[in-house]
């Protein structure tokens, strides 16, 4: 054993590859979208443009990461988000005078009520009631959506004041090159909002205690963590990430659609599992499953690009998660 | 001795649960720089009064008193706040964790609000050096990549972080090589130089003469006796747990010798096991000895059919077989207790019954596949009473009997599929001298009625107790063979260590 652990303590390219799977992914990915597409991939323009494709499941996957570090699974984000961005746009419309500046709580005030109360539920009946998570998010899912189409009365909302779409597709930095401007304010309020959650996480005692409560309940519950409030936390920040995600959604469409989001809850599984976080909980982390909606980002945004019809995204982007899960359970065999 | 005040006293201690008394009347003292060993068969409150000095159940009547004050736990947090520090059976260890992730966990240290790793990491290196673990386990190794034995090692780190007052150890060296007792000991004897008191649980009498300095006997919910160990014997602590004499608790009968009917001639696989062969016949119990990693356990799941040998021949009743799988086995009416009941003899979360049937379920199939319902309920009562589970019904969850009455299961399960050939691997590990000795009784009447037994046993005093024959293994390979009456625990362990 001693001697098996020293010689697994030196560098080994094989284990830095597989450890590093997903960064090896997007690098192979970048480099083949780039010269597919004879360097269009690499324009300023279309790397900025990718920032913005990456927002709505970066914050999903930030939000997801915790539950599923916890060992639980939410598939309700993109209910909760469509809702969230059903009520805020509900709301805009009350507001013809609306500003730019003044849409900024329009946006984040609905969407943390709604997380709270979203995560509230999901969190309640998995760690108070013992529902397992799949079918308490697969309430809160269906639940969700017909909330949405209740709310919006079955269509999307209409007569929203344009300013609404300030923090979802304005930009700062207009050059002549560029009117439009250089720099998505989509991007940094996602780049702050993934921070937060990402150093939430892996620098506070709260975050220690999901990866211990996700790692071991019993361990953790007997070390004196309050493993119930660490899961119900859990998911009210999953679920106010993904109400955040909704309006940056609405406002950079300008639009309510009830419908929207429907089946975003699978992307940002997927980015999060190639991030490298175990579906069986206890390990993973925000900045890795970054790397994951990268990938998918990546994939989208240069198959576009070289006009491959969009169907086969969609194939491309599963077998590409198989075979990130197959890699991961190679490595865990071994350790075993 | 010093005569110290006790630092944790269990006063007249009863714990009802809804059905059952548990404890009744139970008062001990621990005292501080002192082992004190807690006996008695699995059910007699051992757990029961650990939950209650630890604060995860209240008693129901009596006082727990520290350091001379009563005291009420308000829950185990506020026992281990307050010096109470368990270290459990399981491994409470959360394996995806760090070392000092683990030591720390539910008091981890900070700055404002962010974690504070490195003097986390540096306090648990110092622990670990004052362990004289330093060389093995490094703060930021991941918890999941030691072994068992260093997991613990990491938990007994954690409880001296803790400045543990009282530490309460389960069944420490259930999962322990002879090695890593050793180690563990040398540990244990650094807290109880430091002042700790240490309440110590275990089924092996060996390890109570060595290490502890009393012990309390429980039986039955009740308080039977404490004495400090230099002033009592095996036998007279035995005897107080089953409550009656025992001269010998390996029951043996004679047995008559029949046909052959499991040969194994030249059997390898790699390094695991090299040219085996040995004979068993009808009507014998043939023990096989051996070192922890003789190649054992892998040489009997060989001929189980659960893995595959390099080269070798296996003839059962005389003819040659090759199983593909352990179903082939079963077809072969062979048996196999495994090693491990938890995880691979039993499906801890299913009914006593369905557990019991699993392997003869398609041997009792109606039409178009059902399963005979009638057939399984009547079948699993009628050998939960032959075997004498106790149990309230066969639909019980088998995961909440003891590990004796669990044991008894698997074993009925064979039963119940007719096999005549057993393959027993340690077959009566973890459970109590009562359930130990009941299990040789139906053993011997399995052997008694024809069939053959081949049992793996690390235990000597259970291989000599047990076997008519005994075979006698070292790194893979046969190294003599012994007769009931020239076997000896000497000569046992001399052929165990021949290495080539």
């Amino acid at each position: 054993m001693t001697e098996n652990k020293t010689l697994a303590k030196g560098f080994s390219v094989k284990e830095f590859f597989v450890k590093n799977m997903v960064v090896v992914i997007l690098i192979c990915l970048i480099l083949g979208f780039g010269l597919g597409t004879g360097g269009k991939f690499f324009s300023a323009n279309n790397l900025v443009n990718l920032t913005t494709q990456m927002a709505i499941n970066a914050m999903l996957s930030a939000g997801l990461t915790y539950v599923i570090i916890l060992g639980g699974i939410d598939i309700s984000v993109g209910s909760v988000a469509a809702l969230a961005g059903v009520i805020s746009t509900l709301i805009a419309t009350k507001f013809p005078g609306l500003t730019a500046w003044s849409s900024i709580p329009v946006l984040i005030l609905p969407a943390i009520l709604v997380g709270l109360i979203c995560g509230s539920f999901n969190g309640f009946m998995i760690s108070r009631m013992s529902v397992v998570p799949m079918i308490a998010t697969l309430a809160m899912q269906t639940i969700g959506r017909g909330l949405c189409f209740i709310f919006s009365g079955g269509t999307a909302v209409s007569g929203i004041p344009k300013p609404y779409s300030f923090v979802g597709a304005g930009r700062w930095l207009a050059t002549e090159g560029n009117p439009n401007g250089w720099i998505p304010n989509i991007t940094i309020f996602v780049v702050i909002a993934v921070a937060i959650v990402h150093i939430l996480l892996s620098k506070t005692v709260f975050g220690r205690h999901v990866y211990a409560t996700g790692s071991n309940p019993q361990v953790a519950h007997l070390a004196g963590v309050n493993t119930k409030n660490t899961v119900f936390l859990g998911h009210v920040i999953c679920s106010v990430m993904a109400a955040l995600a909704g309006v940056l959604n609405a406002s950079k469409l300008c639009s309510g659609q009830p419908a929207a989001c429907d089946g975003y809850e699978m992307y940002a599984i997927a980015a999060t599992v190639l991030g490298g976080t175990s579906l069986t909980g206890g390990s993973g982390s925000v900045g890795r499953a970054m790397f994951g909606v990268a990938v998918i980002a990546v994939i989208n945004n240069g198959m576009n690009l070289m006009h491959i019809n969009s169907y086969w995204q969609k194939v491309v982007i599963g077998a590409i998660i198989l075979f990130a899960v197959i890699l991961d359970m190679a490595q865990k065999k071994k350790k075993v | 001795m010093k005569r110290l005040q006790p630092y944790l006293q269990a006063v007249h201690i009863t714990k009802v649960f809804p059905g059952v008394k548990a404890l009744t009347d139970v008062s001990v003292d621990f005292y501080p720089g002192e082992v004190h060993a807690l006996m008695g068969e699995n059910g007699a409150g051992k757990s029961t009064l650990i939950k209650i000095l630890s604060g995860v159940y209240t008693a129901t009547e009596g006082e727990i008193l520290l350091d001379g004050k009563q005291i009420e736990f308000k829950g185990p947090r506020d026992a281990m706040d307050k010096g109470i520090s368990v270290i459990h059976q399981e491994l409470s260890i959360a394996k995806d964790l760090t070392v000092a992730e683990n030591i720390f966990l539910g008091e981890e240290q900070t700055n404002g609000i962010f974690l504070d790793n490195r003097s986390m990491n540096a306090r648990a290196d110092e622990l670990l050096r004052q362990m004289k673990m330093d060389a093995i386990i490094k703060s930021t190794d991941v918890a999941g990549d030691l072994t068992a034995a260093q997991q613990q090692m990491v938990e007994i780190a954690r409880v001296i972080n803790k400045n543990a007052k009282v530490v309460i150890m389960d069944e420490p060296t259930s999962s322990l090589s002879e090695h890593e007792i050793d180690a563990l000991f040398e540990q244990i004897r650094i807290l109880r130089s430091k002042g700790v008191a240490i309440a110590y649980i275990s089924h092996r009498m060996k390890e109570i003469f060595e290490i502890c300095d009393r012990a309390t006997v429980l039986r039955d919910g009740c308080f039977v006796r404490t004495d400090l160990i230099k002033d009592i014997t095996e036998h007279e602590l035995v005897a107080s747990m089953v409550g009656r004499e025992i001269d010998d608790y390996f029951v043996h009968t004679e047995h008559t010798r029949g046909e052959e009917t499991l040969r194994v001639e030249g059997l390898s696989h790699g390094r695991e096991f090299k040219n085996v062969s040995f004979t068993a016949y009808k009507g014998e119990i043939l023990g096989i000895a051996g070192l922890v990693g003789a190649g054992r356990t892998e040489t009997m799941e060989t001929i189980f059919g659960a893995r595959h040998a390099d080269s070798g021949k296996v003839f059962v009743r005389g003819k040659e077989v090759h199983f593909k799988s352990p179903k082939d086995a079963i077809a072969n009416k062979i048996g196999m207790v495994t090693e491990d009941r938890r995880t691979t003899g039993l499906m801890l979360k299913a009914m006593i019954k369905d557990n019991e049937v699993l392997p003869s379920l398609i041997y009792h199939m109606k039409s178009l596949g059902f399963a005979d319902q009638k057939w399984i309920d009547s079948v699993s009562r009628e050998y939960v009473g032959k075997l004498r589970v106790k149990t309230p019904s066969v639909e019980t969850i088998i995961g909440n009997l003891s590990g004796g009455n669990q044991q008894k299961v698997v074993l009925a399960k064979w039963l119940i599929a007719q096999s005549e050939i057993l393959i027993l691997d340690e077959p009566t590990r973890g459970i109590d001298v009562n359930a130990k000795s009941e299990f040789y009784t139906l053993m011997n009447d399995f052997v008694d009625q024809g069939g053959t037994i081949v049992m793996v046993s690390s235990e000597l005093p259970e291989v000599l107790g047990v076997s008519d024959r005994i075979i006698v293994m070292c790194e893979g390979r046969v190294t003599g063979e012994l007769s009931r009456e020239e076997a000896t625990e000497q000569k046992i362990m001399v052929l165990a260590s021949q290495t080539e």
